[in-house]
């Protein structure tokens, strides 16, 4: 009887797991069709030869190597700003520290429109207008205020008595934070550092103001003026396409290496708190 | 000691600056603007005390935009957060290629906006949208229709591209939640005798509280900044019928040049998003103390 009763049992649960496999399938395809649309219709009528023609006659590089450039000033500036401040918050004590960190957790909530003016008569009056570099601070102090929780939270996880041990070294904060917190907070500030790579490569709202020059745009910049194009006869659908495949590329070839510390970086409770 | 507390303010001054810089100044210097009639670009500013929000409450746009914001944020909210929990419950079923599924599930959240919504212009328009062509293959010509040039369904759709974006955040928020309901509950479930259906409704589901929270305070920031997908796929139209407060304030500055306006629908989103947070630290508080 036994025997039998374990084989239902079994061949039940194979059947739940190909129930939940279509489902599953069915929602990746839904998530996909979009892409699949894009891609499709990309090699439509004159098949790879359209990539040809992007690459011939408009200069998405000059904008891939503008988009690398500012994401990478920006990297820079919040993985110092933002590994001080969270172990500071975390593990070091002054005056007025949980006002003052309640207070810039507030900078999460800055909505970029209510940026956007004010920066912009900044900008203009320091003759930055145009400039690549126009968006790199208001990016890094976005993206600084945005990852502050998480990161401090992760620091929160590592023990106190690390910096104990190193006082007794006869060793100073700053030392501790290079050499023992630092290392240990990487999967930490690897998700914070990915999130900061994606809010300002994707970011819209204040490169398009800033900038206007278009050779000196960022890739996020560029699908807006394709519309414009759509239809003429130098750029037929399938072509708009390809470039819109291209101007993907990148932050898809990123998200490859990236999505699995981003997953661990969720799970790892870096959003709770 | 008190001399190297005061050392400690250098570790967080580099940030101080950058949110003095980046957050308070434009904070001020919109709620200064806003008691102004200026167009941002001459040299001549006339205060006007509150003129400018007397005008605001009678704009006709600000009611749309209001009930758009309440729309979007309500129905993404509890479309994305059923959909979240579905797929975050599927992952946890433990299946082989649940890793695959998941980061594709993912996907769309690193997608550029503006792609995003160019590929979905594209698939909505009326006469040679990929969409309509398709239900026109299938005889249902009647279903054709002008789907980003409706005022009601442009707003539909704008919502719905916003959950395919980012159901699969709240996936993964769901799924982390999850995670952290201990086994012994399921167990104790278990003994009970209790079904699928009810070790959703009876345990999972209360016990993700605070997750439920997470994402409906995300979810209500999140509709207020947006800006990306109505910009590009409608631009605010048809006749302001998508409009949000991040696209409104765009036109404002920069095409319409009533800077003094945009200021004062500013400082009403910055006093949205502080009673936002209002609620926000209060419930975070109460759990504290529970």
């Amino acid at each position: 009887m036994a025997p039998v009763r374990v084989e239902m049992k079994r061949k039940q649960k194979h059947n739940k797991d190909l129930v939940i496999h279509i489902l599953c399938i069915i929602a990746c395809l839904i998530f996909m069709y979009p892409l699949i649309v894009m891609f499709r219709k990309s090699l439509s009528v004159n098949g790879f030869k359209n990539y040809s023609v992007v690459f011939n006659s408009m200069t998405l590089h000059k904008n891939f190597f503008n988009s690398c450039f500012i994401v990478g000033s920006v990297l820079l500036i919040v993985f110092v700003v933002l590994s001080l401040s969270a172990f500071a918050f975390s593990k070091l004590e002054f005056p007025g520290k949980h006002i003052l960190y309640y207070v810039l957790l507030m900078g999460m909530m800055m909505p970029t429109a209510a940026l956007v003016f004010p920066v912009f008569m900044t900008v203009k009056q320091f003759g930055m207008l145009g400039s690549r570099f126009s968006v790199v601070l208001p990016y890094a102090a976005l993206s600084t205020c945005f990852n502050l929780m998480m990161l401090k939270n992760y620091f929160d996880t590592l023990p106190d008595a690390l910096m104990e041990a190193t006082y007794i070294d006869g060793g100073s904060n700053f030392k501790s934070f290079i050499y023992v917190m630092l290392p240990l907070a990487k999967p930490g500030l690897a998700f914070t550092l990915i999130q900061t790579f994606l809010l300002s490569w994707n970011e819209l709202q204040l490169a398009m103001t800033f900038i206007t020059d278009k050779a000196k745009l960022p890739l996020s910049v560029i699908p807006i003026y394709f519309s414009a194009k759509t239809g003429s006869a130098q750029f037929p659908v399938q072509v708009i396409f390809a470039a819109l495949i291209i101007c993907l590329a990148p932050i898809a070839i990123f998200y490859v290496f990236a999505s699995r510390f981003m997953v661990e970086g969720m799970t790892a409770g870096a959003v709770k708190g | 000691m008190r001399k190297r507390q005061m050392l400690n303010y250098f570790y967080v001054a580099p940030m101080l600056l950058l949110f003095a810089a980046f957050i308070v100044y434009p904070i001020i210097y919109n709620v200064r603007i806003s008691f102004f009639e200026w167009n941002g670009i001459s040299k001549e500013m006339k205060l006007v005390g509150f003129q400018n929000y007397i005008e605001l409450f009678q704009d006709p746009i600000l009611i749309r935009i209001l009930i758009n914001f309440l729309v979007f944020s309500f129905s993404t909210i509890i479309i994305q957060g059923i959909l979240g929990m579905f797929f975050a419950s599927l992952m946890r079923s433990g299946l082989k290629m649940s890793g695959l599924y998941r980061t594709l599930i993912y996907l769309p959240i690193v997608a550029t906006p503006t792609i995003v919504g160019s590929v979905f212009s594209k698939i909505l328009e009326t006469n040679k949208g990929y969409l309509n062509e398709m239900l026109r293959s299938a005889h249902l010509d009647s279903l054709a229709l002008p789907w980003l040039a409706t005022p009601a369904l442009a707003t539909m759709w704008v919502i719905i591209v916003n959950i395919w974006q980012w159901t699969g955040y709240s996936m993964l928020v769901y799924y982390t939640g999850m995670l952290n309901i201990p086994t012994e509950v399921y167990e104790a479930a278990d003994i009970d005798g209790a079904s699928r259906l009810q070790r959703f409704f009876f345990v999972t589901f209360p016990m993700l509280r605070s997750t439920h929270f997470t994402i409906f305070i995300m979810g209500m920031i999140g509709s207020l900044k947006t800006f990306d997908i109505p910009y590009v796929l409608t631009g605010g139209g048809p006749n302001h019928a998508t409009e949000f407060f991040s696209t409104y304030i765009n036109t404002l500055s920069f095409e319409t040049f009533n800077q003094g306006k945009a200021s004062a629908v500013v400082t009403l989103m910055l006093v949205i998003a502080m009673a936002i947070t209002a609620v926000q630290l209060r419930i975070y508080y109460k759990q504290e103390k529970g």
